[in-house]
């Protein structure tokens, strides 16, 4: 009695009908080769099955190990207001350290002389020191510079004088000059004496 | 979290340097200190005021009065054409409308500083002439306008085998 392989592993996943199976076992009864077989599918099956668990555990392994190599990146990704507000004030904290920079550069210096005067203990330094402060005041206020001063107009009466710029590094001063050596004064007394 | 706490307190800092330093720059100067020959007349408030500084050019080889300060426009021509400068006096004149201010120069001439027009928070428009003493105009007017720190000067006269230079600066 033959057994076709297809019922015999029919048989051996309990896939056969009734008189199949009548069948199948009078061939095991019958023919040792058959039972070899049978065996052989049942070795070959739990092979399969622990291959295949094996293969579910590999494969289990893998998304693990995926898993734990995405989750340290994962837990690195901090939120984005943090690094923005790092930048930010960072960026302003630079920007006011600059501003404090240009304006300390802005301000005019003390004048040279009051230091020695004011160490000598003259009291004109003291007068001088005090002048200084609005010069400084003034240079803050100055930001952004406003155009140098004007003459508006002049009027040099019988006189003749002439009205030109004085232009510094710091500055540009307007300058009325008149001389008046053609007309003395009639109580300069200390004119008629160089005359 | 630690970066941007590190971040805050760099920007508190900065900005709390920031602000003592203006304020120490802009802390308003003393009023009624004592000094110069015409300190005794300074004005109480911070109202706007014309400080005129009246200097005597001369070549007397004595260099420039330390009391000047810095007024760099004394190394400029003409002014570079006097080796000396001295502080005769210097005068706070307050600047008002409608109240002329009247200064006794020390060639007997009188100069009268009036406010005309406050264009800005911080400039003027202000008026200036200068009398002789027998009445006559001798810089019958000049009309300026000028920000605060700024300065004109008025320079020519005789006086002394020299010459008088009157600067006169807008300071609040």
């Amino acid at each position: 009695m033959t057994v076709s392989r297809e019922l015999l592993m029919r048989y051996h996943d309990g896939e056969v009908s009734d008189e199949e199976a009548r069948v199948v076992e009078a061939a095991l009864e019958q023919e040792p080769r058959v039972l070899e077989e049978l065996e052989a599918y049942s070795e070959l099956g739990s092979f399969v099955r622990v291959w295949g668990e094996a293969r579910v555990a590999d494969s289990f392994d893998i998304a693990d190990s995926v898993m734990q190599k995405l989750e340290p990146p994962i837990a690195r990704v901090h939120p984005l207001w943090p690094r923005v507000a790092t930048w930010v004030s960072l960026g302003v904290a630079i920007a006011a350290g600059s501003v404090l920079v240009v304006r300390s550069w802005s301000a005019p210096p003390v004048t040279p002389g009051a230091p020695s005067a004011m160490r000598a203990g003259q009291p004109a330094a003291l007068a001088l020191s005090a002048a200084a402060v609005p010069e400084v005041s003034a240079a803050l206020e100055e930001e952004p510079k406003p155009p140098p001063a004007t003459i508006e107009s002049v009027d040099f009466g019988v006189n003749a004088g002439t009205v030109f710029v004085v232009s510094t590094d710091s500055s540009e001063t307007p300058v009325v000059w008149m001389p008046d050596d053609a007309e003395p004064d009639e109580d300069d007394g200390d004119r008629s004496e160089s005359l | 979290m630690r970066r941007a706490s590190v971040a805050c307190c760099a920007l508190l800092a900065a900005l709390t340097v920031q602000g003592y330093a203006i304020s120490a720059f802009a802390e308003p100067p003393p009023s009624g200190s004592a000094g110069g020959p015409a300190q005794g007349r300074p004005d109480s408030d911070q109202n706007l005021a014309a400080e005129v500084l009246i200097l005597h050019a001369t070549n007397e080889k004595k260099g420039i009065d330390p009391r000047i300060g810095k007024l760099p426009e004394l190394g400029k021509p003409p002014f570079s054409n006097y080796d000396s400068y001295q502080v005769l006096d210097r005068v706070r004149l307050p600047l008002k409308k409608d109240a002329p201010h009247v200064l006794k120069l020390p060639n007997g001439r009188t100069l009268q500083v009036l406010l005309l027009d406050e264009p800005g928070p911080n400039s003027v428009r202000l008026s200036a002439s200068i009398n002789r003493p027998n009445g006559k105009e001798f810089l019958p007017l000049l009309e300026v306008k000028a920000h605060v720190g700024q300065a004109f000067i008025v320079a020519g006269q005789s006086h002394k085998k020299g010459i008088l230079v009157v600067v006169i600066r807008i300071v609040r």
